[in-house]
């Protein structure tokens, strides 16, 4: 006998069979089943959040919508510096010596100066201004067009410090409360202030959702380009903080409103919330392998010493074949 | 039937199929006394639940995936899946946990176990695509957070959850054909095998001698 | 303001959900609510007797077992 094949004493049932109706019972069951599915459809009903558009973005949240298109252009972005499968611009995560993340190559490129900023307001017509702008953007080295980033987006950086630990913020950003337009008070930021100013707007007219997703070709079904610009922003994060989605709430088990949501996630989910997972900056890979190793011992029970044998030791079946057990006990104490 | 058999392929499969599971072996209409609990209700339950979770799917994908969120009908149609899927996922888990206590996986029986946890393993994503096939805010927020995990180990360059065409196409078509294929092999494979008998009380382990396991056919239409 | 759109629900489940916090796991009552209806029916569905208990002694004596 190996460690991996059990000693298994499980002989051949020889004793008696009931009368059993399978297929009644499924069409029972599927009756069952089907009128409790419908009974909670019709009192719960299930939610449906309105998605957000990255127009809302640019209405709701200016300050930070502008901030995120500023990283899109100085390359500083999540996206920008995600690495592989958007870009080269970083290695992604890493177990030890294994990077799949940069192994399985970049599929899906995503160039965020270009695609975000450049790109779409290349399409914004009559206007002499940006065309300008953009040229002269274009013109310069790319030392210069980091430093005019640079000084573009540090006050925007304070401002949003600011915010978030409460404290007043700094006077360099302001909104104007008619037009929704972002005035950004810094030096030597170059054409970009004039960029971003038409890029809010072209954002607030709805004009940027389409460019985004129609860029390459007339039906589109991929959404990743106009996802990840608002996921380096702040709207999606703040609406699933209202929901209590966020990873460090057990998130990826949730679901919006009161519903209940997948609540099988729970072990990836636990991962997340204790070291030294939690302040990795491969959580992400570590989980899955961590998670990928479990799901093979879950299929490989069977043949696992230990835990192939637990069954017998908090004896659970002693209950479910009480009949069965009663009804062979005076033939075998005979 | 055709003169010359030996070489048709059409007879192998049927003359496999039919030693493996005989009429009587695929639908019996037996069980053993054994099978006396409301535990054994949650194997059938999660059939059940399939069954309803591809129906209401079916008539979401026949008016096409917008559909739900702007008509009443449609929106009662989703929830009726949404709530099917919960179904599906607790009585799988039910009645996995009922299984492994039982320490199903005994007399040959280690493939139904695997067949049984493979399925659940390939629900995960099923459900997942479905999610992300929302085009709703949680869809936006499951895709953007779930890239990352996916991304991490590779399977991101040619699985992208923000692709919501990929996504639909994966959830209802491929996995549900994975799904359905792996719960058929499970459920054949109990017909074959047949309920797993109760653990014998009066075996010792370690005082008995090892047993090889006797393999299924040589017991008939027994358990 | 973005809003959701329920339609006919008796229970109107759309507003932020109540969150059980326990040492560091937190979860929403509704989750809560179903992983202990999953263990509720694992015990009941064991301890609740099955019917038929009188066809299957009538066919344990037919088999000589008892």
């Amino acid at each position: 006998m190996s460690l991996l094949r059990p000693k298994d004493d499980t002989k051949p049932w020889a004793g008696a069979y009931q009368p059993y109706d399978l297929v009644k019972e499924l069409c029972i069951a599927i009756g069952v089943i089907g009128l409790l599915a419908v009974v909670l459809a019709v009192l719960f009903s299930s939610p449906d959040d309105k998605p957000s558009t990255v127009a809302q973005w640019s209405r709701q949240l200016p300050v930070d919508f502008v901030k995120t298109a500023a990283t899109e252009l100085d390359g500083t972005s999540g996206t920008a510096e995600y690495g592989p499968p958007y870009n080269h611009n970083g290695e992604g995560q890493h177990a030890a010596f294994i990077y799949l993340q940069k192994w399985l190559g970049v599929s899906h490129p995503i160039d965020t100066a270009a695609d975000y900023v450049i790109d779409p307001l290349e399409t914004v017509p009559n206007d002499p201004a940006l065309q300008r702008a953009l040229a002269e953007y274009q013109a310069a080295p790319e030392k210069t067009q980091k430093a005019w980033g640079e000084a573009y987006a540090k006050p925007l950086e304070e401002d949003a410090e600011a915010e978030e630990a409460g404290k007043p913020l700094p006077k360099t950003v302001s909104v104007d409360p008619t037009t929704g337009m972002v005035s950004v008070q810094a030096s030597g930021t170059g054409p970009v202030p004039t960029m971003m100013t038409s890029l809010l707007s072209l954002a607030r007219s709805g004009g940027l959702d389409g460019s985004l997703l129609t860029s390459k070709q007339f039906f589109q079904t991929d959404y990743t380009k106009p996802l990840l610009f608002m996921a380096d922003g702040g709207l999606l994060d703040k609406r699933a903080e209202e929901q209590h989605l966020g990873g460090d709430e057990w998130g990826m088990m949730n679901e919006t409103g009161s519903y209940p949501g997948q609540a099988w996630l729970w072990l990836y989910a636990f991962w997340y919330q204790i070291e030294p997972f939690k302040a990795s900056e491969n959580a992400d890979v570590l989980v899955m392998l961590v998670m990928g190793v479990l799901s093979l011992a879950f299929i490989c029970i069977p043949f696992i010493p230990g835990v192939r044998d637990l069954p017998r030791k908090l004896p659970i079946y002693k209950l479910i074949w009480r009949e069965h057990y009663r009804a062979i006990r005076p033939r075998s104490s005979a | 039937m055709s003169g010359s058999t030996d070489r048709s392929w059409t007879v192998k499969v049927r003359e496999k199929a039919v030693e493996a599971l005989p009429p009587e072996k695929l639908l019996p209409d037996g069980q053993p006394t054994y099978v006396a609990s409301w535990i054994y209700m949650f194997g059938v339950a999660s059939i059940a639940s399939l069954v309803v979770i591809i129906g209401s799917g079916s008539i979401l994908a026949l008016k096409g995936p917008a559909w739900w969120h702007y008509t009443g009908v449609g929106h009662f149609f989703n929830s009726i899946h949404m709530w099917a899927v919960e179904l599906f996922f607790f009585a799988m888990v039910v009645h996995l946990w009922g299984k492994y206590w039982m320490s199903a996986w005994r007399g040959g029986r280690a493939r139904v176990w695997m067949t049984g946890a493979i399925t659940f393993l390939v629900a995960v994503p099923t459900a997942l695509t479905g999610y992300v096939s929302q085009q709703n805010f949680d869809a936006q927020w499951i895709s953007t957070q779930a890239k990352d995990g996916l991304n991490s180990v590779g399977v991101g360059a040619f699985f992208n959850v923000t692709n919501f065409g990929q996504m639909y196409s994966y959830h209802v078509l491929l996995l549900p054909i994975a799904v359905v294929v792996l719960v058929s092999a499970h459920v054949l494979l109990v017909r074959r095998h047949g309920v797993v008998p109760p653990i014998e009380l009066e075996a010792r382990l370690q005082a008995a001698p090892a047993v090889e396991a006797p393999a299924a056919a040589a017991a008939g239409g027994a358990g | 303001m973005i809003k959701s759109a329920v339609i006919g629900a008796v229970f109107n489940l759309n507003h932020p959900a109540h969150v059980v916090h326990w040492h560091f796991i937190k979860l929403p009552l509704a989750n809560v609510i179903v992983i202990g209806l999953m263990l509720v029916a694992f015990a009941v569905a064991i301890a609740l007797p099955f019917p038929g208990a009188a066809r299957r002694a009538a066919a344990r004596r037919q088999a000589g077992e008892s």
